[in-house]
């Protein structure tokens, strides 16, 4: 069957440059705020980075500081962009990883939210949130899975380290070649180290400043990044979904990471599935495949924020990015592509949707004891049990 | 010997027909499928602009969720419903 791709009412061609000139602005500040945070803690806390961040090197409490984070935020892609300025301010890599799983856990709770609006509609809203938590099940599922082999065998930590080495070229200290953004990127960190030196601070109220304004302006780039390009690429992600339908997981698979990479953020595109499950349109097994790529997708933003970094932990961010790109793609091989793991999910969300409609009790217990009360449970836990 | 050969040739050709019928119908059923799903994909601006009503999707499930908690503790559901 063909079929007639409507293009979108759109602004004129050069209200739509105008805009593109603005994304270009807002990703160059994103970059100039990654490293401003690896800056200033470098600044701050010196070669004490590690001893500062010893109350996550429990892993478990690493990945509940990236899920509530994120959860509060609703952007994994703020909260891994920050994790990557860490790593390059000094944040060991084994403690950022189980933190950027955190990230992809907390990030599911935005579209968990969007299908509440369908809260009234009884069957709408049976499928919505199955088509909602369905993400939320396959990120736990994964972190149950791949965080004790972290854990035990570190085999991420590997992988990242192997993928960075073959794209520095081996070359452990610098990343090289390969970092072409850096020089733009440190004339304006380096005025605004001078101005607060000459305003009389010392280095580490410097870089304690540094980390306030880089998270600051991580948040409002994204969000401004997030809000743009849902206008300038709705048309391009319609034309991605037209060519996925009937297409078969793997098409659907790619086009969830195509779309995420396009507007820069997994929630939106996972959220934009909830309505079209919730309509009955879409079948929950053909939205999954798509919730999958937007975990891949989103990882974009972490490799373009790694690209900012210079000097001795440039190889360590760049190995922070490629660990939460290898995390997802491997997360999807295994459970997806293994036939008896791959509707775990599925079957998951379905009966929580099917309890969800019988009483909302169980859809405010479960945000509350996923996002929320679990992980206030755990850290207590780590705590007393001096983990 | 060749009436049972007739009815089996005939049954064959009936089961046959009905496969083609059937293949037929599920193309059918799927190829309506698909234009519903590219009809919901033109309405794509329409669920981006439901991306930015959180709160209001949050304050309505507020309401439900007061309603659903009266009804689990015998409570009024009424109370919850109209505030």
């Amino acid at each position: 069957m063909t079929y007639t791709v409507t293009e979108p009412e759109s602004p004129t061609a050069s209200s739509n440059g105008a805009q593109w000139f603005v994304v270009l602005g807002l990703v160059y500040l994103l970059l100039v705020a990654v490293g401003m945070i690896g800056t200033g803690f470098k600044a701050a806390a010196g070669d004490q980075a590690k001893d500062l961040f010893a109350f996550a090197s429990n892993p478990v409490t690493g990945v509940i500081v990236g899920t509530v984070a994120t959860a509060l935020i609703q952007s994994s892609s703020t909260v891994t962009s920050i994790i990557v300025g860490l790593v390059a301010g000094g944040l060991p890599v084994e403690i950022a990883i189980p933190m950027v799983m955190g990230a992809n856990m907390g990030t599911t709770i935005t579209n968990t939210i969007v299908s509440l609006g369908h809260v009234r509609q009884g069957e709408e809203f049976r499928r919505a949130f199955a088509a909602a938590t369905v993400h939320d099940f396959f990120n736990l599922f994964s972190i149950f899975i791949f965080l004790p082999l972290e854990i035990m065998f570190g085999f991420l930590e590997k992988i990242g380290q192997t993928l960075a080495g073959i794209l520095v070229g081996g070359d452990s200290m610098a990343v090289g070649g390969f970092n072409f953004i850096k020089p733009l990127v440190k004339p304006p960190v380096n005025l605004l180290k001078d101005v607060f030196h000459g305003m009389g601070a010392n280095d580490v109220v410097t870089g304690v400043l540094f980390i306030i304004l880089g998270i600051a302006l991580i948040f409002v780039v994204i969000t401004f990044i997030g809000k743009l390009l849902k206008v300038l690429m709705v048309g391009r992600a319609k034309a991605i979904l037209h060519a996925a339908v009937g297409r078969g997981p793997v098409s659907g698979i790619f086009s969830g990471t195509a779309i995420t990479v396009l507007v820069q953020s997994s929630s939106t595109t996972t959220s934009l599935v909830v309505p079209l499950a919730g309509s009955g349109v879409f079948s929950l097994k053909q939205i999954y495949p798509f919730t999958l790529g937007a975990n891949i997708g989103t990882c974009i933003t972490a490799l373009l924020a790694a690209t900012a970094v210079d000097g001795g932990n440039a190889v360590f961010v760049l190995q922070i990015a490629l660990v939460h790109l290898s995390y997802n793609v491997i997360g999807v091989l295994v459970i997806y592509g293994l036939p008896f793991t791959r509707n775990i999910p599925i079957r998951a969300a379905e009966w929580l949707a099917d309890l969800a409609v019988k009483n909302k009790v169980y859809v405010a217990a479960y945000i509350g004891t996923v996002f929320f009360i679990l992980p206030l449970v755990l850290i207590g836990i780590s705590q007393i049990m001096g983990w | 010997m060749d009436e049972v050969k007739n009815r089996r040739e005939a049954l064959e050709e009936k089961i046959e027909d009905l496969e083609q019928t059937l293949a037929g119908l599920k193309a059918q059923l799927r190829a309506e499928s698909e234009r519903e799903q590219h009809e919901a994909i033109d309405r794509l601006e329409m669920y981006l602009g439901d991306l930015d009503k959180k709160n209001s999707n949050l304050q309505d499930f507020w309401k439900m969720l007061r309603s659903d908690i009266g009804e689990l503790f015998g409570l009024s559901g009424d109370r919850g419903k109209n505030q």
